[in-house]
């Protein structure tokens, strides 16, 4: 059966048991990962998985049920089961389905992009030619998993009120996870990956050992990484891959549970001020420098490139129909992927040649912020900055901070981005982190 | 249903190559629920069932897995559904072949025959609680703790229960057919104390469905009661000052340390990919006080939250003593480490969703307990830290570990003191558990995360309280 079919069928069933509004969304994938770990190709993996999700609202109660058995005596069951849900829960005016007026701007009713199928026998070759690339040019370094895995994404969605919308994408992605040994001494992991939907010329060259060369010689010099002599409050430089993390957290104080719960330190601040001018974060599900677009929302709300933080001006909240209708909101607005920060004006050798003492910041291994966003933990592949110059390699280092103060603290943005096919990060440089 | 289908599964296996290597087939039906509940909002009331089969080969040292949910795994006897079974058998086939030409190395391992069967009795879990009467119950122990303490800023509440059915036959003869439920029920407060929120989550679990929380609130009273004070305490604590201190971890935050900062180093994949925990095989990595666990399905008598009575390779659960008396002296393993390391199988293969392939994994991991009483360890600290609970955690092949940590008390003389704000953890576990030296006589396991490791798995961990010596993070 077609995913149109399953979707109609479904819908139908939904309208039969009762529901007031309801979406369907079938969806089909397949999926081809092949897998290098250690010295050797370890798993040639393949999967197929079809399933149909059903949202229901009865008498304004909301329930939501997954099925992957999508035959018609199956879709009837689950149907019933949805609808069984929905009645369980409690009424709530501001459960919705979308309607076209709830929509921010227009879609495209039918999309595809990316290959069809995967081509294992590239798939094959790129990890080969990466890992004898590596093998030369840095013999120090051990690739502890390198992976690729093909994904073919088919949906399918339909609501009550004659929204319909049929996607189908292919992509490439591309993982590594190394670290560096000699003797009996081993470094901490690092990691890197890549979103792509062609084998050409342009992936070659993301893929070539120079563009992680700094990272691999990072890691090797981990090896004689040790704790530095004295605690410290200054400068930081945070990694792009790093600096991601702690834009996930702030956008974790935009969402609708933490705007219901009161516990969000942005709430009631659009418009003001939060951050310094180089604090400037928009996404852009559409934007030609990403891999893949992302075309609608689970809800059925077609994407729109948005502005959330505008030169440290809070523009948005991130919320769904719920989080809009509950908290009285204009528009829906939960976009929060395809990360985009724009490039700054300072080289990144001179963010570093500017700092007397401070930590360039590779990657970040804390725990998660409180309501306040008091953060800290462990500095992971990082490094004392000292005298302009990085330094020194650390391990067993704690930085902790706030996110909020940090965001004001950001006084440049590299000239440099990192870009993977899902971000298009600078490094950031900030203050106010303490060393310990 | 589980006769008829291990039988389904035989006469697939009849397809598969009798020249070709290993090969395991599994059938799988993965539910999961989730009730959340903010100040009596329902945010989410989702349910979920994907069903699926899937089949591994294993050549020459390379895996080829396959698997497809297009097939009814309650129906798998028809014939269409054994074809198209057949096909994903085959698939798997081939992959191991294909595998088994892109190797630089090709291994000539032979997999450890070992043969072992697991036919569950499944009418302890027969009852399922209606979705209605779960939100019911949520909405009373919202009720309950909103008017008992009315100067709570939040109360949120979820209700999270997930299954994993497995039907399970290899070509060394092994057969399984199991459940495993678990359920969690997860208390946050927030209160504001001087226009800052501060909140706290306790999270209760345990193996088996809905029904094991449906209890009238006066079941919680005590529960909430702990919860209210502890982050009424913190919303008048103080930073904890950083640096190397004197530390005693509840049995909650001792779990977490056990399963990130050891276990995860002792999984055999991960030794051979350079984890530090390969050079210590033998070695004193420890106090004589220190003594570390991953148990298969059973402590003194009692059934644990995450029993594995056989795993997804068809390798009988056994226990792993990972640390004896401070000497570190196992890891866990799979079919093929054990093969590649000359140890006996341990059962640790472990797969979540019918698609997932199975990695080694933890099932119940825990430090256990000592003889010292907690009182006595408190009163031995002159300056630091007792910590409670602890949210994420993370370690990495050094052993190199943090978690966060999001209730505690500082120990002045022998006393506890203020409560403390969020902060973190961090050491060498290899080093930290030379500094370990009091246990306390006590125990508590909790089932209520997942650990993440390509795929999510439910396990559980725990243990008794340890003094150590730890970093804290936090401000200076």
């Amino acid at each position: 059966m077609s995913l149109e079919s399953i979707s109609a069928n479904a819908l139908n069933f939904l309208k039969e048991e009762g529901a007031d509004q309801a979406q369907v969304i079938s969806s089909h994938t397949l999926l081809e990962e092949l897998q290098y770990e250690n010295n050797d190709f370890t798993l040639l993996r393949s999967v197929e998985d079809q399933s149909c999700d059903f949202t229901a609202i009865k008498e304004h109660k909301k329930g939501s049920y997954s099925v992957s058995k999508t035959d018609d005596d199956s879709l009837k069951l689950a149907a019933t089961k949805a609808i069984s849900i929905a009645e369980s829960g409690q009424a709530d005016k501001a459960y919705a389905i979308a309607r076209e007026e709830d929509q921010v701007t227009k879609g495209h009713e039918n999309f595809e992009s990316g290959p069809q199928e995967a081509d294992l026998d590239q798939m094959t070759k790129t990890i080969q030619h990466f890992v004898r690339d590596v093998a030369q040019t840095y013999p120090q370094i051990g690739l502890r998993s390198v992976g690729i895995k093909f994904i073919k994404s088919e949906f399918h969605y339909l609501n009550s009120h004659g929204l319909e919308v049929t996607s189908s994408k292919g992509y490439y992605n591309f993982s590594v996870m190394f670290n560096a040994s000699e003797e009996d001494k081993s470094s901490s992991m690092d990691f890197d990956s890549l979103t792509f939907t062609d084998f050409d010329e342009k992936i070659n060259n993301l893929l070539a050992p120079e563009r992680f060369g700094d990272k691999f010689k990072h890691t090797v010099s981990h090896l004689h990484a040790h704790k530095y002599d004295k605690g410290f409050t200054g400068k930081a430089i945070i990694s792009p891959q790093c600096w991601n993390g702690f834009i996930q957290m702030i956008n974790g104080h935009l969402g609708t549970s933490s705007l219901l719960a009161g516990t969000s330190k942005l709430q009631g601040k659009i418009g003001e001020r939060v951050g310094s001018k180089f604090f400037h974060i928009e996404s852009r599900p559409h934007s030609p420098l990403f891999a893949i677009p992302s075309i609608i929302t689970g809800e059925g709300i077609f994407t729109k490139d948005i502005t959330i933080f505008d030169e440290g001006v809070l523009k948005t909240y991130l919320v769904g129909l719920y989080g809009r209708n509950k908290l009285d909101l204009q528009e829906v607005s939960n976009f929060s992927g395809h990360l985009y920060m724009p490039a700054g004006e300072t080289k990144f050798e001179d963010m570093i040649k500017d700092i007397d003492e401070g930590i360039l910041i590779g990657r970040f291994s804390g725990g998660m912020p409180n309501s306040n966003g008091d953060f800290s933990g462990i500095a992971k592949n990082s490094f004392i900055i000292k005298d302009g110059k990085i330094a020194q390699p650390l391990s067993e280092t704690m930085i902790s901070g706030n996110l909020f103060e940090l965001i004001q603290s950001i006084y440049a943005t590299s000239r440099e981005v990192y870009q993977n096919g899902n971000l298009h990060l600078p490094h950031v440089a900030c203050d106010g982190i303490s060393v310990s | 249903m589980a006769t008829q289908q291990i039988k389904a599964l035989s006469d697939l296996l009849a397809h598969h190559s009798s020249d070709s290597g290993y090969m395991e087939l599994r059938l799988q039906k993965t539910k999961s629920h989730l009730l959340n509940l903010i100040n009596g909002d329902l945010m989410a009331n989702d349910e979920s069932m994907s069903t699926g089969f899937s089949s591994r080969s294993f050549e020459n040292g390379g895996w080829g897995f396959a698997s497809s949910s297009l097939i009814d795994v309650d129906n798998l006897t028809a014939q269409d559904q054994m074809e198209k079974a057949k096909q994903v058998l085959l698939k798997a086939e081939r992959h191991g072949h294909f595998m088994g030409k892109a190797m630089h190395n090709p291994l000539d391992v032979n997999l450890p025959e070992q043969k072992f069967s697991y036919i569950q009795d499944r009418s302890r879990y027969q009852r399922e609680v209606a979705t209605k009467e779960q939100v019911e119950f949520l909405k009373d122990l919202n009720d309950f703790i909103s008017k008992k303490y009315n100067d709570l800023k939040s109360v949120q509440l979820i209700l999270s229960f997930n299954e994993l059915d497995k039907t399970m036959i290899n070509t060394m003869g092994s057969q399984t057919s199991h459940l495993l439920p678990r359920t969690a029920l997860y208390l946050k407060f927030s209160i504001e104390q001087d226009g800052e929120v501060v909140s706290l989550l306790e999270p209760l679990s345990g193996n088996g469905r809905a029904d094991i929380f449906l209890k009238d609130p006066l079941h919680y009273e005590e529960v909430i009661h702990d919860l209210y004070k502890r982050v009424k305490d913190k919303s008048h604590g103080i930073h904890a000052a950083a640096g190397v201190k004197d530390l005693i971890l509840a049995p909650a935050v001792t779990g977490i340390l056990a399963h990130e900062a050891i276990g995860h180093p002792a999984e055999a994949d991960l030794v051979k990919a350079g984890s530090v925990a390969g050079n210590y095989l033998n070695k004193k990595v420890g106090t004589d006080l220190v003594n570390m666990v991953d148990l298969a399905h059973t402590y003194n008598g009692q059934e644990l939250p995450v029993p594995v009575y056989i795993d997804d390779e068809g390798v009988e659960g056994r226990d792993v003593h990972l640390i004896e008396n401070g000497v570190f002296k196992g890891y866990m393993n799979n079919r093929e480490l054990s093969a590649f390391y000359g140890h006996n199988s341990t059962g640790n293969a472990r797969a979540f969703d019918y698609n997932d392939e199975p990695l080694i994994r933890m099932r119940n991991t825990m430090i256990l307990p000592g003889e010292s009483k907690l009182e006595d360890m408190i009163a031995s600290i002159d300056d630091g830290y007792y910590f409670l609970q602890s949210s994420n955690g993370q370690a990495d092949l050094t052993s190199e570990f943090m978690f966060g940590v999001t209730m505690g008390y500082e120990i002045k003389k022998g006393k506890l003191g203020r409560a403390i704000k969020d902060t973190t953890i961090s050491g060498v576990a290899f080093d930290m558990l030379a500094t370990v030296d009091m246990v306390s006589d006590e125990m508590h396991i909790s089932c209520s995360g997942f650990c993440g490791k390509k795929q999510r798995m439910i396990v559980s961990h725990g243990g008794p309280s340890l003094k150590c010596r730890l970093h804290v993070g936090g401000r200076s």
